[in-house]
């Protein structure tokens, strides 16, 4: 077994020859005073075995007793490992410093990991914690987890649930971001309907309310489409929280402008890279001049050092400076509406998201300094917004 | 009519007090008994418990006292595995165990 074989070198054991005498009697008197043998084998009247070093000298009066004659071979273990280099002073010294040094890191965090958000920037939710005493650096002992996880709630809204979870020297925060609820107005709170943009009704289904306008109406942004206020058979006023379907053909445009004549940046190929390494917070750079002078575009790059997957707190930055050229370009008419044509499609994609268009009427005027691109949509929208009504 | 007859090595030895106890209370026999316990792994381990001493030790051949008899086991490079005041553990290639009185 293993964990034998372990306590056997760590004790330290002797193999041994024995001859002469009565081997049967040494085995004998050896198993009655407790000294341990293994791999005893007899060969030719010679005993060959091992045993415990500090064992050993108990077996001079065993082998008088019984004739034998015993002589010492190979020696092994931890103890005759340690004797042989007694005299390296510089081992023990490196062996403390480096339990010392490992214990002492030990105490501090090395790295914190956030695992759960999506919308939520890694960086923000560090830099909040950062502000409140979690960060790469700071001792293990100086935060208590169920504090900080609520302080952290308070910092940033955009969380709903967040978790502390130490590992040795890594922190590990889960979290859980929120998911905001639309503005609902209760169905116990009066309100009325009005238009958020101008159109013609197509379409018009109230399920609670008085309807002020019917479907073919013109209407204008803001105008009431249900009312809240509804009167009874007796001539009594009821308030009531309207809920309609309104749908009507709006009118939408997008405009483009793109000059002819235009300046764009881009990158002549110069390269500068300004290297540092940062360990728990502090950043010690590896470079004497000073940042670069001219049109750069600066980017960074944090390469964190890892062993067995594992990351270390230590990592290396790099400052790139792309040195970047302004070149004026004249653009040729078609090139100028192609520019704002996509312009506008990518404007398209925001502005119209959800909508349905019916008709897309693109127009495109070359002046003399510049391209317009306008696009005129017919579309279909629900124009209905809740809009509660506010009682003294 | 002759009663008495000299023992043969055919009979039977008759059940002791211990067994009889033992078959009574339905337990082991060997919870009530210190007789030596064997373990044979195949033919190339066998770990004896209750072993007393080593009365010889070949290359191979090994006598050991069991007590109330002796176990000789004969076989090829065998050696002592392991040593104790009670255990002995003896391995090789085992070709015969014999039990002597």
């Amino acid at each position: 077994m293993i964990i034998i074989k372990f306590l056997r070198f760590f004790f330290g054991y002797v193999q041994f020859t024995a001859y002469g005498g009565f081997p049967e009697r040494f085995l004998n008197l050896c198993a009655r005073n407790n000294i341990p043998l293994w791999s005893v084998s007899c060969t030719n009247g010679v005993l060959t075995a091992k045993t415990l070093a500090r064992r050993y000298k108990k077996l001079r009066p065993i082998a008088r007793k019984s004739g034998v004659r015993i002589k010492a071979g190979d020696r092994a273990g931890l103890p005759f490992i340690l004797h042989r280099y007694r005299k390296r002073v510089g081992i023990a010294v490196g062996l403390v410093l480096f339990a010392s040094v490992i214990f002492v890191l030990s105490l501090f965090v090395w790295t914190i990991e956030v695992r759960g958000n999506v919308t939520t920037e890694t960086s923000e939710i560090l830099s909040a914690l950062s502000e409140l005493g979690l960060y790469p650096g700071a001792p293990c002992n100086s935060f208590d987890p169920e504090m900080l996880k609520n302080e952290a709630l308070l910092k940033l809204p955009s969380l709903s649930w967040l978790a502390i979870t130490t590992k040795g020297s890594s922190v590990i925060i889960e979290v859980r971001e929120r998911v905001i609820a639309p503005e609902i107005i209760p169905l116990d709170k009066p309100c009325n309907i009005k238009a958020i943009k101008s159109g013609q009704i197509i379409l018009m289904e109230v399920y609670e309310g008085q309807p002020m306008v019917k479907k073919g109406d013109a209407v204008s942004e803001g105008s009431l489409l249900v009312s809240g206020v509804v009167s009874d058979t007796q001539g009594r006023s009821l308030l009531k929280h309207s809920r309609a379907k309104i749908i009507a053909q709006t009118t939408r445009v997008i405009t483009v402008e793109q000059p002819y004549a235009t300046v764009i940046t881009e990158p002549t190929g110069n390269t500068i890279d300004r290297r540092s390494i940062s360990f728990f917070g502090f950043e010690i750079p590896l470079y004497l001049s000073p940042p670069p002078e001219g049109k750069f575009d600066i980017s960074s790059i944090e390469k964190p050092l890892e062993v067995f997957g594992a990351k270390l707190p230590i990592s290396i930055k790099i400052k790139r400076y792309d040195e970047m050229s302004e070149i004026k370009q004249a653009l040729s008419q078609d090139e100028a509406a192609a520019l704002a044509e996509s312009a506008v499609l990518a404007q398209e994609k925001i502005d119209l998201s959800g909508i349905k268009v019916i008709k897309r009427t693109p127009t495109v005027v070359k002046g003399e300094k510049s391209c317009t691109v306008t696009v005129e949509y017919i579309c279909e929208e629900n124009i209905g917004l809740e809009e509660e009504i506010l009682l003294e | 009519m002759a009663r008495n007859r000299t023992k043969t090595e055919d009979d039977v030895p008759k059940k002791s007090a211990k067994q009889k106890l033992a078959s009574v209370l339905e337990v082991p026999f060997a919870a009530l008994n210190d007789c030596p316990h064997i373990e044979l792994f195949g033919n190339l381990e066998l770990t004896i418990d209750g072993c007393r001493g080593i009365l010889e030790y070949e290359d191979d051949s090994i006598r050991l006292n069991l007590g109330k008899n002796a176990l000789r086991v004969t076989g090829r490079n065998l050696s002592l595995k392991a040593l104790t005041d009670q255990t002995a553990v003896i391995e090789g290639y085992i070709l015969l165990l014999e039990f002597l009185s």
